[in-house]
């Protein structure tokens, strides 16, 4: 499972180790502020890194 | 009336071998057995250990929920008043054993239980609802653990009020007391101590982290099947199961075969916690289905998985969070989902 | 410490409602229809003022805020950037009551409503058990937005809070405290860092919180204690357990400004938001931690509002004063219902070592029913307040006997430490 949170040390506690960061509470996969193509390059650039993530299992939190 | 205490114990304590017979699978016998005969004497003319059950510590560890379900099984009929599990010392597999098993009588069955284990036992987090008696760390400490037990289940039995100091048993929850200074004085005070070093007690206690074992790597994503998850409360449109914007004991699954993209048209957002309000205008900011999709057709990804799963992550409990996770992830087990993307607020 | 406030306070034994306003031997007289008035406006169809008593069976329903009466007295402005020009809160004189207190009722609960009974146990949990009510209750107007009216709903309190104050402004006060000392050198320095609002669910844009400001983009400021309990700091709308009252009266501010000059130097009031992204959120708790540092504090007290995400933000400060060597107290409530010792807290630190319960509040309270309702008829689950379809079927009287959360009745617990409430492991 690869977990895309914003509140990792949240989601540390809970044991989640696969973490990729998401890009803010109210908008975990896309942009509040941006236009509908900057949110949805966002969002996939995010889903990749996660992918990537479950293939990758890397140490530490991984950034997208 | 004499009131009808179930012991649990594993193979070894359970007199039917070592551990060569830790696959043993559950059974129940008449009568104390091993160290539920000491139980036994100390329970008195009001009590009596009147059937253990057995189970191998690692037919427990290897098949937890046929384990449960089979224990539950043999219990449920016997009319037990209550069960002791244990104690299980240190013995990691053991008090695991003991705390589900237990957990699960006293939560399905309604059948008060108490256990008994040493405080750094992993069985300690598996517990919920239950007694756990504190112990020593070896089975040298055996006498002075079956006398706690026996005096806390005897309190229990006759309704007395039981206190986690006096009866040696974990703290099992938080209260709400009225202290006699406010919370704002206490801060000060504790300021003041620990700025001059002076000793000083935190209010609140940390958990232990148990860690989650690491699952195996997804080695060729393209084949996959993976599912979308998210705790931001996404429901079915109109929230027909009337599913609660936080305390969740549930979870809701959304039909996303077919689609490309998530929208307002499809699902709602109900939740609490956070503002809502860019989640519920795009709801792939939650369930990212229109970027999987995409995924999907450039073969990055095998397959996507047909039903996206969902539940309100504010003021839930752990207990219940961890039954939301396993009922999902049984799904997945069953469908084939090879790897998950949880997305949280 | 070099700001000097007098606030004079006078207490009330009762208060009568009628055509009169004055203040005579501990009786306060209100003119109704003049307070009424005071609190109008366009956004508000209908506006009501009641009077609900001490150990009256009463409660009082969709409480958005509640107020200490409170004016100042030597021409400086009520309520800075709100009620008054902006200028520097926390100097000159004011007027304020002990015993009796303003609460204004939205009317349709919102997310953090709260309830005040005046008897039974929820009363006694409360606090302003065995005080004087007086409770404002509104109509929104049509065509009135909501945040529109939350706004004027906030200054309508803020508009009764002084005008019944104002009554006292001749009378001989009964106590009178004194704000603001030089403390003797050599006392540990100690600061107090606030958290004002968390933007898990953003501010309004015209949402009062500091000096009137949104505090939408809010990096560290360092207040003086007295511009805190004057006037430049109002609850936000939306958290739980947060109520303008113990900003005035009743908080870690006050506690630490009991103590200054004796047994600390208060050094000042960090004041912070909780943000929703990680960038923002670092930047805020690295910024306020390196305040305390250049402000050449030995220790500071952290508390926040909302639930579990801002526990996030306190954590972080305690960490980044930790490593500039300036050790902290972490206060906070807990969500204690079926949560075992040790997950009361969405987040830990290994560094917070030092952390205060200000109780658990999510555990309901039996209240009892009662005969007298002011405000909404019905009262609502969380959910039901949160933009899901309600119909007329939906909730149930306020005259019933219910269970009511900690976190919904009126001051049961305070976020900023003023009341007695705890959490013990059992």
């Amino acid at each position: 499972m690869a977990h895309v949170c914003t509140m990792i040390p949240v989601a540390r506690a809970s044991g989640s180790r696969w973490i990729v960061e998401g890009h803010g509470v109210l908008h975990p996969l896309g942009r509040g502020d941006g236009s509908t193509d900057e949110d949805e390059a966002v969002r996939l650039r995010t889903v990749r890194s996660a992918i990537d993530v479950l293939s990758r299992a890397p140490e530490g939190v991984s950034g997208s | 009336m004499t009131r009808r205490v179930v012991h649990y114990l594993n193979q070894f304590f359970g007199q039917v071998g070592g551990e060569e017979f830790a696959h043993e699978p559950p059974s129940v016998r008449e009568g104390p057995v091993g160290p539920g005969v000491l139980l036994d004497s100390l329970l008195g003319d009001d009590a009596e250990v009147f059937a253990t059950v057995v189970v191998g510590d690692n037919h427990a560890a290897d098949k937890p929920e046929e384990t449960v379900d089979t224990v539950l099984r043999l219990i449920g009929p016997l009319e037990a008043d209550l069960v002791v599990a244990g104690p299980a010392f240190n013995s990691g597999r053991y008090g695991v054993s003991c705390a589900s098993a237990g957990t699960a009588v006293a939560d399905q069955l309604g059948i008060p239980v108490v256990t008994g284990m040493y405080d750094e036992n992993p069985g300690v987090d598996a517990a919920s609802g239950i007694f756990v008696v504190r112990t020593g760390d070896r089975a040298t400490g055996m006498r002075a653990a079956i006398q706690h037990m026996a005096s806390l289940v005897l309190k229990l039995l006759a309704g007395d009020p039981v206190d986690p100091a006096a009866d040696h048993y974990l703290p099992r929850g938080r209260v709400n007391v009225r202290d006699r200074r406010t919370a704002a004085e206490r801060s000060v005070d504790m300021l003041l101590a620990k700025m001059a070093d002076r000793p000083f007690e935190t209010e609140i206690p940390h958990r232990v982290i148990q860690p989650i074992p690491m699952p195996s790597l997804l080695t060729d994503p393209s084949q996959a099947r993976i599912a979308l998850v998210t705790d931001g409360g996404i429901v079915e449109k109109g929230n027909p199961r009337h599913l609660p914007s936080g305390r969740s004991t549930t979870f809701s699954v959304i039909d996303i075969g077919g689609l490309e993209s998530l929208t307002s048209d499809d699902v709602d957002v109900v939740h609490h916690g956070y503002d809502t309000t860019h989640t519920s205008a795009n709801p792939n900011r939650l369930l990212p289905v229109d970027a999987a999709r995409r995924l999907e057709r450039e073969g990055v990804i095998g397959t996507l998985h047909e039903k996206a799963y969902s539940t309100a992550g504010v003021s839930t409990t752990i207990t219940d969070a961890r039954r939301i996770g396993r009922g999902i992830a049984r799904e997945f087990v069953n469908d084939g989902v090879l790897a998950v993307i949880l997305t949280s607020t | 410490m070099n700001a000097r406030l007098t606030i004079r306070r006078h207490t009330v034994t009762e208060v009568v409602l009628g055509n009169r306003a004055a203040f005579e031997g501990g009786v306060l007289h209100v003119d109704r229809a003049a307070l009424a008035d005071e609190a109008s406006c366009p956004e508000f169809e209908t506006v009501t003022v009641d009077v609900a008593h001490p150990g009256e069976s009463c409660r009082i329903t969709a409480v958005f805020d509640v107020a200490a009466p409170y004016a100042k007295l030597d021409g400086s402005g009520d309520f800075p950037g709100v009620l008054s020009r902006i200028e520097t809160a926390g100097r000159g004189t004011a007027t304020t009551l002990d015993g009796c207190v303003v609460s204004i009722s939205t009317d349709f609960p919102e997310r953090a409503s709260e309830t005040i009974d005046m008897s039974g146990v929820a009363a006694e949990l409360g606090a302003f058990d065995g005080m004087f009510v007086v409770a404002i209750t509104t109509k929104r107007s049509a065509e009135t937005a909501r945040e529109e009216y939350l706004r004027a709903c906030k200054v309508a309190l803020l508009r009764v809070a002084r005008r019944l104050a104002l009554i006292c402004a001749d009378s001989i006060a009964d106590h009178t405290d004194v704000v603001g000392s030089t403390a003797p050198k050599g006392l540990p320095r100690v600061a107090a860092v606030t958290m004002l609002h968390s933007h898990q669910v953003p501010s309004a844009r015209d949402e009062p919180i500091l000096y009137g400001d949104n505090v939408r983009g809010l990096l560290p400021v360092l207040l003086h204690p007295a511009e805190v309990i004057d006037g430049a700091v109002l609850a936000g709308y939306w958290s739980f357990n947060l109520e303008t009252y113990h900003i005035q009266r009743r908080s870690l501010v006050h506690e630490l400004l009991r103590r200054d000059g004796t047994e600390l130097e208060l050094v000042g009031v960090v004041a912070t938001v909780a943000y929703d992204t990680n960038e923002q959120r670092e930047r805020s708790t690295t910024m306020a931690a390196s305040l305390l540092e250049q402000l050449g504090v030995d220790g500071a007290i952290l508390t926040k509002v909302g639930g579990g995400i801002p526990q996030t933000d306190l954590m972080m400060t305690c960490d980044r004063a930790a490593e500039r060597g300036i050790p902290s107290v972490v206060l906070t409530v807990e969500a204690i219902r079926g949560a075992r010792p040790g997950e009361t807290l969405s987040v830990f630190s290994p560094r917070a070592d030092a952390l205060v319960s200000a109780g658990g509040h999510d555990v309901p309270v039996d209240a009892p029913a009662v005969e007298r309702v002011i405000g909404p008829p019905r009262v609502y689950a969380v959910a039901e307040r949160t933009g899901n379809p309600v119909g007329p079927e939906a909730g149930t009287p306020a005259t019933d006997a219910q269970p009511i959360r900690i976190s919904e009745i009126a001051g049961a617990t305070s976020q900023l430490g003023g009341t007695t409430l705890r959490s013990v492991s059992a």
